[in-house]
């Protein structure tokens, strides 16, 4: 598998557009990118999920609209239609709620046929600031399902210290992918734009 | 007060209100202070002593060929790698879509070896379009002066200096059109070298990037001279090295970036008006900083007659600027700096009576002499950039929050066509950034995000009708998911509140705006002088005009060359 090396501003810089060249608004557009910006610091490559979850907004396959349910202790996301819930959309507003639910040791937090738990969890990670890479890695490659959250989901100790790897590594093909997506955020040129969009002239003396 | 320095920690003169500051008008009557990024840069490389080297030069007989010239800093080495190529006339051009330029560089981190001297020469050339490694830290291109480059070449070769009005009619050999850092392309992130000292503060990497273009522009005129030449041929006398910077075309790129980093323009403009106002905190003047500022302020007057551009608005602002000058010497003439808070007391007079260009020269000329009072903040310009969302704060307490924070934006008239006539872009064209009308282009719906005014108008609305309603909890987790279009706004104000000179208090999307204010606002924060519009949308500048070159730095004033003035016929 062909690999290739991104800066991380690059990274950032991508696949935030990229996500908002699928339609999501900006904000969520940025917690993508921190999101995959967290899995690649750790050494889980972004790019394979992330072609398939803005594939998934694209082609309209998961719902970008999701509720929430309370009982109890358990707080319920789901989407709003019979469409796995997108982890893009999930992801930030799991975190968010566990903002409140964090400092009650009862409490968990269901996201119901999500179509990336792994990404879900790593936003949440992200969000919280959690080194535990290890109980991302092992619900990264599941493509659908329910995440439970709770204290007890994050497991291992927390890998203070850990280096941010110098340049970000991802698969080529999938990269394209978001690359595909990361295009469809810049504004066709046209002769009028080209000329007159960014002042300078075409040609200069000086 | 410390009786050393004079300085006065917290001063009890309040800063001015971003209301003031912060407002495009005036951001775009901005000056290169003594905190300026170049300045900081210079003073850094005089104190710690860096050395300078020619690590390799190799060009033909037309100048074309590869240049390494090496900073010696105390812990480390940084390279400018420069290839030199034959461009010809008619694929010169400032803009970024350019495809070819007569030099493109990199600053390497350390010393290339060959092997990194020819993977540079295979991608540098290509510029956005070659892949770059984290050993390379900015990324660039330039283009000759048409109108200077020949007639240096000319003169010196016949053994004569170049005629100064033509020097300074122009101001640079060569003009930058692009300098990258930061991770573009593959460069070195900022991230990785931030624990670095000389490179800690803001755009040290690209300022030193063109400092050591500076030092090529003219050996590479030299060298050329020596050829065409060859005995009678002579090398530009020091004034006249001095005072050739590089020169630069800047364009909508900046805009962006002030509204990516909120947080950072706080910290640029917090550390200017608090230098501002320990000055006019002082009690009284001293003999030594009243000759500094009398120095200063008969350069800047020079350095203002000096200052010919064609856009005729910034030649009338020119020309008041002048007036104003000349009314300001009167004043210190008059007064002669005496009485209780002396500078607060001319700064007050400028503020009455003089225009915006006048003031904001009026707050650099301010600081120069006071360089121990204020330099040290200059260290307080970078930091550590993070938006936060706090999800759990209630929609009355982030409604309250809107209006304690953000009331300006709020006053701005947002209603009719006009209020969002322009949208801000990246064209599909190699990522240039543009302006469109967006009542008659395509591509509104691909704006940045820079309609801050705008879109916080849509946020409280929706928040009202909320409240309104009763959401269920009333909190902002439950509200964004329901308004997911808002997360970007909300997380904006919630981070920077408190943070008053994070934002441009102006609407960026109104029929009218003019972009040019936001380059210069951001270009005098480098230190750039002599703005030279060339529309709304983009400005010719000179950096190092007047700077000590590398030679001579250690024995220069790394502060002495402000406000550069032209030198003498035969200098």
């Amino acid at each position: 598998m062909t690999r290739l090396h991104l800066s991380w501003g690059e990274l950032h810089f991508q696949v935030c557009r990229a996500a908002f060249g699928t339609g999501l608004p900006w904000g969520l557009a940025e917690d993508t990118a921190h999101t995959a910006a967290w899995l690649a610091r750790y050494g889980i490559d972004p790019a394979p999920q992330l072609a398939r979850l803005l594939g998934n907004i694209a082609d309209g396959s998961s719902a970008t609209a999701l509720r929430l349910m309370q009982r109890d202790d358990i707080s319920t996301l789901h989407a709003d239609d019979q469409r796995p819930l997108s982890a893009l959309v999930a992801g930030p507003s799991a975190a968010d709620w566990w903002d409140i639910l964090a400092d009650r040791p009862a409490a968990q937090l269901k996201i119901l046929r999500g179509d990336a738990p792994g990404w879900v969890a790593a936003t949440i990670a992200q969000r919280h600031e959690i080194a535990d890479p290890n109980a991302v890695r092992q619900i990264v490659d599941s493509p659908t399902g329910d995440l439970l959250i709770s204290d007890r989901f994050w497991t291992t100790t927390a890998t203070d210290g850990h280096e941010m790897p110098e340049v970000v590594t991802v698969a080529a093909d999938d990269w394209r992918v978001v690359r595909d997506f990361f295009r469809r955020s810049l504004v066709p040129s046209t002769d009028a734009s080209r000329h007159a969009g960014a002042g300078a002239g075409l040609v200069d003396r000086d | 007060m410390n009786s050393q320095t004079g300085k006065v920690a917290r001063p009890d003169i309040a800063l001015r209100p971003a209301d003031e500051v912060m407002r495009l008008d005036r951001m775009g009557a901005s000056f290169p202070t003594r905190l300026s990024f170049m300045r900081s840069l210079l003073r850094r490389m005089h104190s710690e002593n860096w050395r300078f080297a020619r690590t390799l030069v190799d060009l033909d007989a037309q100048g074309f060929g590869t240049v390494v010239l090496t900073a010696h800093t105390p812990k480390r080495a940084y390279s400018l790698v420069v290839f030199s190529h034959d461009l010809p006339p008619e694929m010169r051009t400032d803009r970024v879509i350019a495809e070819a330029w007569d030099a493109t560089f990199s600053l390497f981190d350390g010393i290339p070896t060959a092997a990194d001297i020819a993977r540079l020469a295979a991608n540098t050339p290509k510029q956005e379009a070659g892949r770059f490694t984290p050993s390379e830290l900015a990324l660039g291109r330039a283009n000759r002066s048409l109108r200077l480059f020949a007639h240096v070449t000319e003169r010196l070769a016949a053994g004569k200096q170049p005629d100064a009005a033509t020097v300074a009619d122009v101001g640079y050999l060569m003009r930058t059109t692009a300098v990258y850092g930061s991770g573009k392309f593959g460069c070195g992130d900022r991230a990785m070298i931030a624990d670095r000292a000389e490179l800690r503060g803001a755009f040290q990497v690209e300022m030193l990037a063109v400092y050591l273009f500076r030092w090529f522009t003219i050996d590479l005129i030299e060298h050329l001279a020596r050829r065409q030449g060859a005995a009678k041929a002579t090398r530009l006398s020091g004034p006249l090295r001095r005072y050739l910077g590089v020169g630069n075309a800047t364009g909508l790129g900046m805009a962006p970036f002030l509204g990516r980093h909120p947080q950072l323009v706080h910290a640029w403009v917090t550390a200017r008006e608090t230098a501002l106002a320990r000055v006019r905190a002082l009690p009284v003047a001293t003999t030594e900083t009243i000759a500094a500022f009398r120095m200063h302020l008969q350069r800047a007057r020079q350095h203002a007659r000096e200052w010919q551009v064609d856009d005729p608005l910034q030649t009338r602002r020119i020309a008041r600027l002048s007036d104003d000058l000349a009314d300001l010497e009167a004043e210190v003439a008059r007064h002669g700096l005496r009485g209780d808070r002396p500078w607060d007391a001319l700064w007050q007079h400028g503020m009455k009576h003089h225009d915006t260009e006048a003031q904001e020269l009026l707050l650099s000329l301010l600081l120069e002499p006071h360089g121990a009072l204020v330099d040290d903040l200059a260290e307080t310009m970078h930091v550590t950039e993070k938006l936060t969302l706090d999800a759990a704060m209630p929609l009355t307490t982030l409604r309250a929050l809107i209006d304690r924070s953000h009331g300006w934006a709020q006053a701005l008239p947002l209603d009719g066509p006009q209020a969002d006539a322009r949208f801000w872009y990246y064209s599909e064209d190699k990522l240039e950034p543009r302006l469109g009308h967006r009542h008659a282009e395509p591509g509104g719906m691909l704006e940045m995000p820079l309609a801050f005014a705008r879109d916080l108008r849509a946020l409280c609305r929706d928040i009202d009708l909320a409240i309104t309603r009763g959401s269920a909890t009333g909190i902002t987790a439950t509200f964004l998911m329901t308004h997911p279009q808002h997360r970007h706004t909300v997380r904006r104000v919630q981070s920077l509140a408190g943070l008053d000179y994070a934002e441009v208090r102006d609407n960026l999307v109104a029929e009218g705006v003019r972009p040019i204010d936001l380059l210069r606002f951001k270009l005098a924060f480098f230190g750039a002088s002599k703005f030279d519009p060339k529309s709304d949308l983009w400005t010719r500048i000179t950096l190092f005009q007047g700077a000590p070159q590398p030679d001579e730095l250690a024995d220069a004033d790394p502060d002495g060359w402000t406000f550069a003035v032209r030198p003498a016929n035969g200098a």
